[in-house]
């Protein structure tokens, strides 16, 4: 059981408070949701930065974490929630195969040059054909709604795992102002 | 990175381990686990009686860590913590918080004592306990491990790790619920 003080130590010291490894199949975002809301009610956080880290959740547990490309029976994701100064930080990380790791890097280095502007232009154009929306409209979607939610406070990055898999690492930060 | 995402990841996998927390412990944070562990079982179709068990067990843990997860001048990065573990035939339910040094015997004795009965000895065990127990400021006396140990049919495993104090030590415990009744 040493790794229940291993997994307190780990946490303690980079302030994380939870963490949810699952395939968020099944899992809906309001459960997630809940075990994170009872952390911020402690904690005198607006409404309006509550529905900003709901709203991230959501799209972290649904579009990020939840992928049926590699095996969806074992448990291939995490989400891990992280207590900062001035607000919280979502971690989340999936693993994806080359097609997908391909797709997402692409969705996240051209949703991280835009402009706010951009961003809306780009959001009302996906939105006007949403009932249509194939996977990689659907996670670009679910990005620009992290970065303006987030205000561009987003950090990620993919590692190897080997020649058909990848682990994806996103950090989104959400702060008080 | 700040966080030890992948170093988590990696320890929760060959674990099994679905959910962590660690940090303070409220009355919030309890119902939360258990609305979260009611939704997980909820999709996995497990058995009521099952359920129930888990659900017990949950509380009783997680009441203890609530109880005695203060700790006086020591360092504050020494959290309690809960983990959920998903095994194929069974759930571990294993908690951790800081246990003062003069209480390990105690506690270890009365874990002990309560792994070598039976049945029987357990239901005797735990009617003497509760015609004797007087409730102290920090818990209570004992009878959480005897009626954890009841409703698991299992054995409790425990252990005591260093933490670089010299008034406290961390505190694990270890509840298996079957997912199967016999």
């Amino acid at each position: 059981m040493e790794y229940t003080y291993k997994l307190q130590n780990l946490m303690s010291k980079s302030n994380d408070l939870l963490a949810i490894r699952d395939n968020f199949e099944s899992l809906l975002s309001k459960s997630v949701f809940s075990i994170v809301e009872s952390q911020m009610n402690s904690n005198n956080l607006e409404v309006s930065v509550k529905n900003r880290i709901f709203s991230v959740v959501v799209e972290c547990v649904q579009n990020i974490c939840s992928n049926d490309v590699v095996d969806a029976t074992s448990k291939n994701s995490i989400l891990v929630l992280n207590k900062e100064e001035n607000g919280y930080k979502i971690v989340v990380g999936t693993k994806l195969n080359n097609e997908r790791k391909d797709r997402l890097s692409s969705l996240l280095n051209e949703i991280s040059s835009l402009s706010t502007e951009e961003l809306k232009l780009k959001k009302k154009e996906l939105f006007s054909s949403r009932e249509e929306l194939d996977a990689g409209q659907k996670e670009s979607l679910a990005l620009i709604d992290m970065f303006n939610r987030s205000a561009g406070h987003i950090k990620y990055y993919f590692e190897s795992e080997n020649s058909e898999n990848s682990f994806l690492i996103i950090e989104i930060q959400i702060t008080n102002n | 990175m700040e966080t030890a995402l992948k170093e988590i990841h990696s320890i929760m996998n060959d674990e099994h381990a679905v959910l962590v927390y660690s940090g303070e412990f409220n009355q919030d944070i309890v119902k939360s686990m258990l609305s979260y562990t009611e939704g997980k079982l909820d999709s996995s179709g497990i058995d009521n009686l099952v359920k129930k068990k888990i659900f017990n067990v949950m509380v009783e843990q997680l009441q203890n860590i609530t109880k005695h997860q203060y700790v006086d001048g020591e360092d504050s990065t020494i959290q309690p913590c809960f983990v959920l573990i998903e095994e194929d035939t069974y759930y571990n339910i294993v908690t951790g918080n800081p246990i003062k040094i003069d209480t390990i015997d105690m506690v270890s004795e009365r874990i002990d004592k309560v792994n070598s009965l039976d049945a029987p000895g357990l239901k005797a065990l735990y009617k003497e306990a509760r015609l004797n127990s007087r409730i102290s400021d920090v818990g209570g006396a004992g009878l959480g491990f005897i009626d954890v140990a009841r409703k698991t049919e299992n054995k409790l495993d425990y252990s005591f790790y260093d933490i670089n104090s010299d008034n406290y030590k961390y505190f694990t415990l270890k509840t298996q619920v079957n997912k199967i009744i016999e």
